[in-house]
């Protein structure tokens, strides 16, 4: 599968990996986010080398140290900040570019390489409500300035980054609030349980996961009030896990949920899934498209494992893709991985696992 | 908060000052453990004393958090030697499930794994020197990498010791000998770098002088160089001599220095000739030797006499006091002297060298040093005592468990359970418990849980559950590790959770999901508890949950809506039978669901369902049933049937009849109700003879709208007597009614409790009263009656039956005698006839009469009416065995027909009635109730309220409704409706329409054949004369009928009644 996989002790059980943009595989950023530690938890930038070079260890490029499980980790793919949930609930957004540039493009067409972590303003949090609202447990990223972030409580939020420079140009004003400019009357919506997942489908519509199994769809435009459909597998609840739209396709979502259960939804289908395969018996932890071959597409599980599955044409027409009742699982990571895989990250050609047993895996060369 | 490190790994024992800044002597100190394990918070207890330490530090400030075996947690570089070999862990629990020690295969794969260990403790422990190196402005810091660094140097030296002398696979080759002590020089030469500094500065002061001999350190280069065995070595240094080219004695020397060098081959042969050729050499050194050809240069002779093999050239204090260790000079001294000796000879020799070594060392005693080379471990691995080395190494390491649970865990796949020095149990045993120590050692950080879990999947004896047992006195089997593991968080419950369900512990699954679903109850996020409560499977929290949600709804119809309306609730599915609560709030849901799908009719069901299941808490039924009123009032549809109204009724009335709701808003849904009921009963076309149930429905409708609406209850009142009419004019005998008599309901209608059916899981009712829902009155007879065989069709073609209080035999003169009449239409029912076959020819040939002959057979009728089973005509083989069981001297009974459970107790409508009853359990668990005597009974039925039961257990109905016990042969089922005078009325208004109708009232009987459609056997009403007719012997016999079933229910009498 992948032409190269090299592997990396980290000492802290990575919770979380982020790819810092699709264009720089040839030497790519990532940053990595580790849980369980206490007070000595940490978000680390990671540089790797072209073609995963010498022993295919990254250079650890820049650390920050943050006080709770680092739960969800995220890139904007424009500006290339850093949006990380955390376990205390807060929301937190991170420079990773040079002092000059939080946001700006510099018009050339060419972005730094993201070196330094550094927080931009105070981190954010909903307001307090009489339980609180738990550890962040899902966040997308959109077009730069918005993310949209579930917490455990169930709350769901649409936040934008608003970069406030004052005249004496220091950008550390910059400061997350529920977003106007995410469309909606409401940015402030509650879901029934733990949101697991959640990704943009479009420019006003986003899709997310819960705790009971339901996959549902908001209209941004009409806000996080209430939901604009709900999808549920039939049968008993399975929690799901992540959800991850089809990069061409967006009408394409891919879940995963407990019992290594992959179900592939086609939004416009009316309740239930367009495929559901059993992987094995761990937990489904994350799903990924491939940025371009988007009939490829990469699952981690519980069990370590991190497959890749070659989709095929479901042949209803509309260019649906579906998944066969036995899809070919290649196995991306070496079988000695047994561990959970928390998380990973896939570039065009590049693909960055971490895993329970504090594993940092880089894989080159994983296009088919 | 501040954090102390106490307890060093080297004295466990030690005591450690707690820096408690504001304890002063005599206050009271508290302690509690961590839920993990290995660490300790200890707090300045309050004046009282409280266990709760958060309580007790808010009154004295500070929380002291004491951790020992604190290696792995703040070094990055333990840390990853502790991942890293995890990893490696597992692979040789790969290879030895394969085999242990077997095939020469696993046993390289393993020789391989303990390279992968030296190679991550040789790179941890340069690593840990690194940083200590860097950590200048932390001397406490550096001290302590130090430390480390050099205990896991000392490790890997006596890791490799063992994998030369007992991993490697050629162990067992006695050809392997001469190898092996090769491999160990090279091992006490990688240990002791010396002589390779000495030559390094050599070389740099060469550069200066040119005579490197005059060195100090060059002649114990040469020496060491040759007591290593590196003779090549040795004669380039010697070659460096400045008249090496020169001096004959130089040259001869290097000449010697040619040693021969063993290279193993799986071939004994190479043995001998390796002896020869050694032995050949070494004569030849000592003949030159002899020769004193050296003599005159003592350093040069000492070479050579080392070379040689001489024992007292060894014993030199020069020599020995090269040498680090005494494992070195024995070595060296059995490589030059006895090289292809077996490895017996190390055991043998060591005390010597041991003595030889220590003798110019009298400082020096055994246990000095740096504790693991000091030589007592690697002597004992010379004599071959692994298990005893590694109980030594442990007590030397002290709480770093690390090195021996790796060490023996490699032990144990390559040599399986028989090894030296084990004490008891074997190997695997010391394994384990070495493997369960390390385990618990690194619970003191939560970060390491995963794997403290993963190496406790190897310890198979006490790694899962607890077992009495000395050595896992400390250890934390996975059971008890997994649930103390903080869920922190839903992501990392799920971990847990998937750690459990991958180990097949289920229960420590379930209590983990339960502590989750628990915690999020507290803080209140219902659907999170609920799915958790239900991976726990546990009803009671599921249970709670729902009383959560239906506590916020607070009983009224918008917060129970506002309950149901958690999509949480949506995909519950089987998950919603855990509890009867959560039960009814998914199917409240789904009744609001489909209301506002606009699925009305599914709506309906599913109310009529909640409704007459009884699952729902009676305080809800009213909201309930105003949820249902936009229904109800839809004018241009109808949406519930005239069933499911009547369930709704049932409740409504059972509502009255509790007074637990207020009468105004009752009286609006009666209202609705009725009205309701009225429309559908048009648009269903209401067939009285197609359904036997309906006309006492009809009836009980009747009286509801006594109280709503007049108009309405005119209405259904001449529905009720186009009812009775058609069925007494087309249908066999259906009713029996007496003109004029007063009579009230007993039994006004049907209410089968219907079993709540979800899934394939049955569920009842909790509350232990009950209200009866059919009540059988069994009419026996002890003694057969001499019956008059010709009475009974006299009395049955009496033309009427007189008025109340009348003669003490009714006389249903107006029997129908259709079936008589047209023997070929309507089948007499016989022995083993089907009851719902004789439903289908009656309403079959209801519709043929629609159609064709209907009229005709209405004007006919009235003639040709006659009880069937009281036809003189039939044979008598036919009411034979009716009449047989007919009994001259009836005892009444009642039976309740296949209830469950005890009977708690009866309520009376009149408290004071002194009413004897026993309740008596038939074999065929049918209860009966047996009456002191016949008055009693009659008191009873005239004011039996309820009968409390009591359910014993909630896995089956608590009454079963549907018949319980065949009918015997030939049985026959009467029902009886006596008219009321509001009957009576329309039915004269009607008759005046109608003069074919028949005159003389509602009087109809039906005989049923027997087998009746679950729940529609009979119907009764139970009129005054009726009542006395009861007491008399041979009513029954009259009748032919020796079985009624009542419906009880309802007390309260219609408006009409005056009685």
């Amino acid at each position: 599968m992948a032409s190269k996989v090299a592997a990396k002790f980290v000492s802290y059980r990575v919770s979380q990996v982020a790819l810092a943009s699709h264009y720089t595989d040839k030497e790519p950023v990532v940053a990595a986010g580790s849980w369980d530690e206490g007070p000595s938890n940490r978000i680390q930038l990671l540089g790797y080398g072209p073609e995963l070079d010498a022993e295919g260890s990254p250079r650890l490029l820049a650390e920050h140290r943050c006080h709770g499980d680092v739960m969800c980790l995220r890139f904007d793919p424009i500006y290339q900040n850093l949006f990380v949930g955390l376990g205390t609930g807060e929301l937190v957004a991170m420079a990773t570019t040079a002092e000059e540039e939080p946001g700006s493009n510099n018009g050339s067409g060419e972005r730094q390489r993201p070196r330094l972590l550094r927080l931009l303003g105070q981190g954010w949090r909903p307001s307090t409500d009489s339980f609180g609202s738990g550890a962040v447990s899902a966040l997308a990223i959109r077009d730069g300035w918005h993310a949209l972030a579930g917490w455990e409580s169930g709350r769901l939020v649409c936040c934008s980054l608003a970069v406030e420079v004052p005249d004496g140009g220091c950008s550390d004003a910059a400061t997350l609030r529920p977003a106007s400019g995410c469309g909606g009357r409401e940015s402030v919506g509650l879901d029934s349980c733990c949101v697991t997942g959640a990704d943009f489908i479009d420019q006003n519509a986003a899709c997310t996961v819960n705790s009971m199994g339901q996959l549902k769809l908001w209209d941004l435009r009409t806000g996080l009030g209430q939901y604009d459909k709900v999808l549920t597998v039939a049968g008993d609840p399975k929690a799901m896990h992540c959800a991850r739209r089809h990069p061409a396709q967006p009408h394409l979502v891919a879940t995963g949920a407990s019992g290594g259960c992959l179900c592939l939804w086609d939004l416009r289908q009316e309740k239930f899934p367009v495929s559901i395969v059993e992987l094995d018996d761990g937990h489904v932890t994350q799903v990924e498209f491939h940025p371009v071959q988007g009939d490829l597409l990469f699952v981690s599980t519980m069990a370590g494992q991190l497959y890749a599955i070659r989709l095929s044409d479901s042949g209803g027409g509309g260019g649906s893709a579906a998944l066969t009742d036995n899809p070919h699982l290649t196995a991306v990571l070496p079988a000695s991985q047994k561990l959970p895989v928390n998380s990973f990250c896939l570039g065009e050609d590049f693909l960055c696992a971490g895993t329970e047993d504090e594993l940092l895996y880089a894989a080159a060369g994983v296009c088919l | 908060m501040f954090q102390g490190e106490a307890a060093s790994s080297q004295q466990p024992e030690s005591s450690v000052a707690l820096p408690l800044p504001t304890v002063e002597a005599g206050c009271q100190l508290g302690a509690a453990w961590s839920s993990l394990g290995a660490v300790v918070t200890v707090f300045k207890a309050a004046a009282a004393a409280s266990s709760r330490p958060a309580v007790a530090a808010a009154s004295s400030g500070h929380l002291l958090e004491c951790r020992w075996s604190t290696e792995f947690h703040d070094c990055d570089t333990l840390r990853r030697l502790a991942a890293e070999s995890h990893r490696v862990f597992l692979t040789c629990q790969r290879l030895g499930d394969a085999s242990v020690g077997s095939s020469a295969e696993t046993r390289e794969a393993l020789l391989r794994c303990s390279k992968e260990y030296r190679a991550l403790m040789h790179d941890c422990a340069s690593e840990l020197m690194d940083s200590a190196a860097a950590a200048t402005d932390e001397p406490e810091a550096a001290a302590f990498l130090e430390n480390q660094s050099q205990l896991l140097a000392a490790c890997q030296i006596l890791w490799h010791l063992v994998e030369i002398l007992w991993v490697a696979p050629r162990y067992q080759s006695a050809a392997a000998a001469p190898q092996i002590l090769l491999e160990l020089v090279d091992w006490a030469r990688l240990h002791c770098p010396q002589p390779d500094r000495w030559i390094a500065e050599l070389l740099e002061s060469a550069n200066a002088t040119d005579a490197p001999e005059l060195h100090q350190r060059f002649w114990d280069s040469l020496y060491l160089l040759v007591l290593q065995g590196r003779t090549v070595d040795a004669r380039n240094l010697l070659s460096q001599h400045s008249q090496a080219g020169r001096q004959q004695q130089l040259k001869d020397a290097m000449e010697l220095l040619n040693m021969p060098k063993y290279s193993f081959v799986r071939d004994s042969q190479s043995v001998r000739k390796f002896d020869v050729a050694h032995c050949l050499w070494q004569k030849d050194v000592r003949v030159r030797l002899e020769a004193g050809l050296f003599a005159a240069h003592p350093q040069l002779e000492l070479l050579v006499e080392l070379l040689a093999g001489d024992e007292d050239a060894f014993a030199r204090p020069e020599i020995v006091g090269l040498c680090d260790s005494w494992y070195q000079l024995l070595l060296a001294r059995l490589l030059l002297t006895n090289p292809t000796g077996s490895l017996d000879c190390l055991g043998r020799e060591a005390p010597e060298a041991e003595a030889l070594y220590k003798r110019d060392r009298p400082s020096q005693r055994d246990g000095d040093g740096d504790g693991l080379l000091d030589g007592v471990l690697v002597r004992l691995l010379f004599d071959g005592q692994v298990g005893q080395f590694l109980a030594e190494a442990a007590g030397c390491l002290g709480s770093n468990w690390w090195f021996v649970a790796h060490l023996a865990d490699l032990l144990h796949h390559c040599l399986g359970g028989e090894v030296g020095g084990c004490s008891g149990g074997g190997f695997g045993a010391i394994r384990e418990h070495f493997l369960l120590e390390y385990s618990h050692s690194m619970l003191g950080r939560a970060a390491l849980w995963q794997l403290a879990v993963s190496y406790l999947d190897y310890c198979s004896n006490y790694g899962r559950h607890y077992q009495p047992s000395p050595h896992a006195a400390a250890a934390t089997p996975q059971e008890a590790l997994l649930v103390r593991v903080p869920p922190e968080s839903q992501r990392k419950a799920e971990q847990i959770f998937a750690a459990c369900h991958a180990r097949g512990l289920l229960d420590s699954a379930n209590t983990v999901a339960r502590t989750v679903a628990r915690r999020a109850l507290d803080k209140g996020c219902l659907g999170n508890a609920l799915t958790w409560a239900i991976r726990a499977r546990d009803p009671r929290l599921v249970a709670a949950i729902a009383d959560k949600f239906l506590l916020g709804a607070g009983g009224d119809s918008a917060g129970l809506a506002r309950a149901a309306s958690a999509d949480a609730l949506d995909c519950l599915a089987t998950s919603a039978l855990l509890s009867n609560r959560m039960a009814f709030l998914c199917q409240y849901k789904l009744f609001h669901d489909r209301v506002s799908a606009g699925q009305l009719a599914e709506a309906a069901d599913v109310a009529a369902q909640l409704l007459s299941s009884r699952m729902i808490p009676r305080r809800y039924w009213l909201s309930l049933l105003q949820d249902c009123l936009p229904l109800l009032e839809l004018r241009h549809q109808a949406v519930f049937t005239s069933a499911q109204l009547f369930d709704l009724m049932h409740a409504l009335a059972e509502l009255r009849q509790a007074d637990c709701a207020p009468a105004e808003r009752l009286s609006v849904v009666q209202a609705s109700l009725s009205d309701a009921l009225r429309r559908a009963m048009i648009d269903e076309n209401f067939h009285y003879s197609s359904a036997s149930s309906s006309l006492m429905e009809l009836m009980l409708a009747c009286r509801f709208s006594a109280s709503a609406n007049s108009r309405h209850r005119s209405w259904l009142l001449r529905r009720v007597s186009m009812a009775t009419h058609s069925a007494g004019a087309e249908s066999s005998d259906w009713f029996r009614g007496s003109a004029g008599a007063s009579s009230r309901f007993l039994t006004p209608f049907s209410s089968w409790t219907r079993v709540w059916k979800l899934g394939s899981t049955m569920y009842s009712m909790k509350p232990a009263t009950l209200y009866i829902d059919r009540l059988e009155l069994i009419i026996k007879s002890d003694n057969p009656v001499c019956m008059d065989k010709s009475k009974p069709p006299d009395t049955a073609r009496e033309p009427s039956i007189p008025a109340a209080g009348g003669p003490s035999i009714p006389q249903p003169s107006n029997m129908e005698v259709d079936s008589a009449a047209n023997p070929a239409e309507t089948p007499t029912p016989r022995s083993g006839a089907s009851q719902n076959d004789g439903f289908q020819v009656v309403n079959r040939r209801r519709r043929d009469d629609k159609t064709s002959a209907g009229s005709e057979r209405k004007r006919q009728q009235p003639d040709e009416r006659t009880d069937p089973s009281l036809d003189p005509k039939r044979p008598k083989e036919a009411n034979a065995g009716t009449y047989a069981k007919v009994a001259t001297e009836p005892k009444f009974k009642i039976c309740m027909e296949a209830s469950i459970g005890m009977i708690d107790d009866f309520l009376w409508e009149n408290d004071a009635l002194d009413i004897k009853v026993e309740a008596i359990r038939n074999a065929n668990g049918s209860v009966i109730l047996a009456f002191k005597d016949e008055a009693q009974l009659e008191l009873a039925l005239a004011n039996l309220v309820s009968i409390s039961w009591d359910t014993c257990t909630t896995a089956l109905p608590p009454l079963v409704v549907e018949r319980a016990r065949p009918p015997p042969p030939c049985r026959r089922y009467r029902a009886f409706y006596s008219g009321s005078r509001s009957i009576e009325e329309i039915r004269a208004r009607l008759l005046s329409k109608n003069p074919d109708l028949p005159q003389d009232g509602i009087r109809a009987f039906k005989e049923v054949p027997a087998k009746g459609a679950p729940g529609k056997t009979l119907y009764m009403g139970f009129s005054a004369e009726w009542e006395d007719a009861l007491k008399k012997d041979d009513f029954a016999a009259y009748i032919g009928a020796w079985k009624i079933v009542f419906h009880l229910l309802l007390r309260r009498r219609p408006a009409g009644d005056r009685r």
